[in-house]
């Protein structure tokens, strides 16, 4: 009878750090995939940024190796990702494939050249980096290109979704750290509860330890020690749970994959271990201060 | 108040070489080594064997020495007579064998004070006077004994300064036993 007593309660005990280590790992998991999607909206805004482009038109006064020549010159401006010399043979080619493609008017238009000669002028096409990818930086941009180029007839961007990237992507990170503060708070809030009631049925070991004359450090120590065992194995598991979720996006969701940075993604595992570390000591920490300072009659 | 749990609202108190009145919270566990205390219902750690909630206090008062610590734990367990119940669990054992173990923990340290707090509440008559016999062999020995009850008949069989405390105020009792442990007595 007696030996059943005691494994009832070493299971018990035993369940209750399980339980602990599993509702931690679940919600490790969960925050790390919301930083994740943080993380992963980030480089895709920076993505989308990066496939802005600017077409640069000059005057007849320059012939097409000064263009090149101001080509190279703008590719080593600061906040310039590429510049490129576009030939007007190039430019014709991309046309009339856009035209091909296209379904509407473009196909009434007769696209045959009259004497050869194509009535598109040599340009420049560029794509700035995704930190200049802003509507203050194009304008200051095509001012600086203007003094320095004063042949600069066109600046053509389209300025549209140039604001509707940055809102648009502003709106959902936002959004999307918004929901992790939430998560953050939520998990906090759950973990805090499972360690309180775990430590609950340790209270009288902790008022014993108290009574009979140990230091609160020596009290706290043992239970501490295992807030970070409990944290590292609950990273973890949720580490084991985020890779696989990864694989899966890498193999089965291909469009999604490119999205994955590994680096991020490392430090993201390594933010999983860090929050699981810390949200146990800290309410593990908190439970105990809870117990240490009721009085033995507040116990029962 | 004794032991720190409360702190004192006025005047002066001064208990095993402490200053009560500015008692640190750092210095609580030292004063607490100091004082053994014996509570109603034991308050033994249900989880583990005798000789395991010794030396659990043990440990947690600072003793570094296994071999030590099981010496001092034999040796009180000795004092209280239940040598033969190292191994045995709380449950185990009668309420006033648990209640010799709460007195065998509370002399571990070698207190200069121990606080009973109603050491023979929860226990039958016959087994209350054992435990009072035990204290008084402990006072005897020269560690001051403080105990609280509600049983009259136990201050009348042994004798002691008797303190009563109602409506707020203490006032002293006179002792009409004289029992002494060492000898034969013929109070019951």
């Amino acid at each position: 009878m007696a030996k059943t007593n005691q494994a009832n309660r070493q299971g018990g005990l035993q369940t209750s750090f399980v339980s602990i280590v599993v509702t931690v790992a679940l919600m490790l998991t969960l925050l790390g995939l919301v930083i994740a999607i943080v993380l992963s909206v980030g480089t895709l805004k920076q993505n989308v940024k990066e496939q802005i482009q600017i077409d640069l038109f000059f005057d007849a006064t320059l012939n097409a190796d000064d263009i090149r020549q101001i080509a190279d010159d703008i590719a080593a401006l600061d906040g310039i990702r590429r510049a490129e010399f576009i030939t007007p043979e190039r430019a014709w080619e991309e046309f009339e494939k856009v035209s091909k493609d296209s379904k509407d008017s473009l196909k009434s238009f007769d696209l045959s050249l009259i004497d050869d000669i194509i009535p598109i002028p040599p340009s420049i096409n560029l794509s700035p980096t995704a930190d200049f990818a802003t509507l203050e930086k194009v304008d200051q941009l095509e001012n600086d290109l203007k003094q320095r180029y004063p042949q600069l007839e066109e600046f053509n961007v389209s300025r549209d979704t140039l604001r509707d990237v940055n809102l648009g992507f502003d709106k959902l990170i936002y959004l999307v750290l918004l929901i992790a503060c939430l998560l953050l708070i939520i998990t906090f809030a759950l973990i805090n509860n499972t360690i309180r009631l775990a430590l609950y049925s340790q209270r009288f070991i902790i008022k014993t330890q108290q009574l009979v004359g140990a230091t609160s450090a020596f009290i706290r120590k043992p239970f501490l020690i295992q807030a970070i065992v409990q944290g590292i194995l609950a990273a973890i598991v949720a580490m084991a749970l985020l890779f696989t979720i990864m694989y899966l996006i890498n193999n089965y969701l291909q469009d999604l994959s490119s999205l994955i940075d590994i680096l991020l993604m490392l430090k993201l595992l390594a933010l999983v271990v860090l929050l699981g570390v810390i949200i146990c000591l800290l309410a593990t920490n908190w439970a105990l201060g809870k117990y240490l300072r009721m009085r033995l009659d507040d116990l029962y | 108040m004794l032991y720190g749990a409360l702190s004192i609202s006025d005047g002066e108190a001064h208990a095993v070489g402490f200053d009560l009145k500015n008692l640190k919270t750092k210095q609580i566990p030292f004063l607490r080594r100091n004082i053994g205390i014996v509570f109603q219902d034991f308050q033994l750690l249900s989880d583990r064997s005798v000789m395991d909630n010794l030396l659990f206090v043990l440990r947690a008062t600072g003793w570094k020495s296994k071999r030590e610590m099981t010496a001092r734990a034999l040796e009180v367990l000795e004092l209280v007579g239940l040598k033969d119940c190292t191994y045995k669990k709380p449950h185990q054992l009668s309420g006033g064998e648990q209640q010799r173990v709460v007195i065998a923990r509370a002399l571990l340290n070698n207190p200069k004070l121990i606080l009973a707090d109603e050491p023979t509440g929860n226990l039958d008559p016959e087994t209350s006077k054992d435990i009072m016999k035990l204290l008084m062999a402990i006072s005897m020995e020269g560690t001051a004994v403080l105990m609280a009850t509600h049983d009259f008949t136990l201050f009348e069989h042994f004798n002691g300064r008797v303190l009563k405390v109602e409506n707020n105020k203490v006032e002293e009792l006179n002792s009409i036993g004289n029992f002494n442990p060492f000898e034969d007595n013929k109070i019951f």
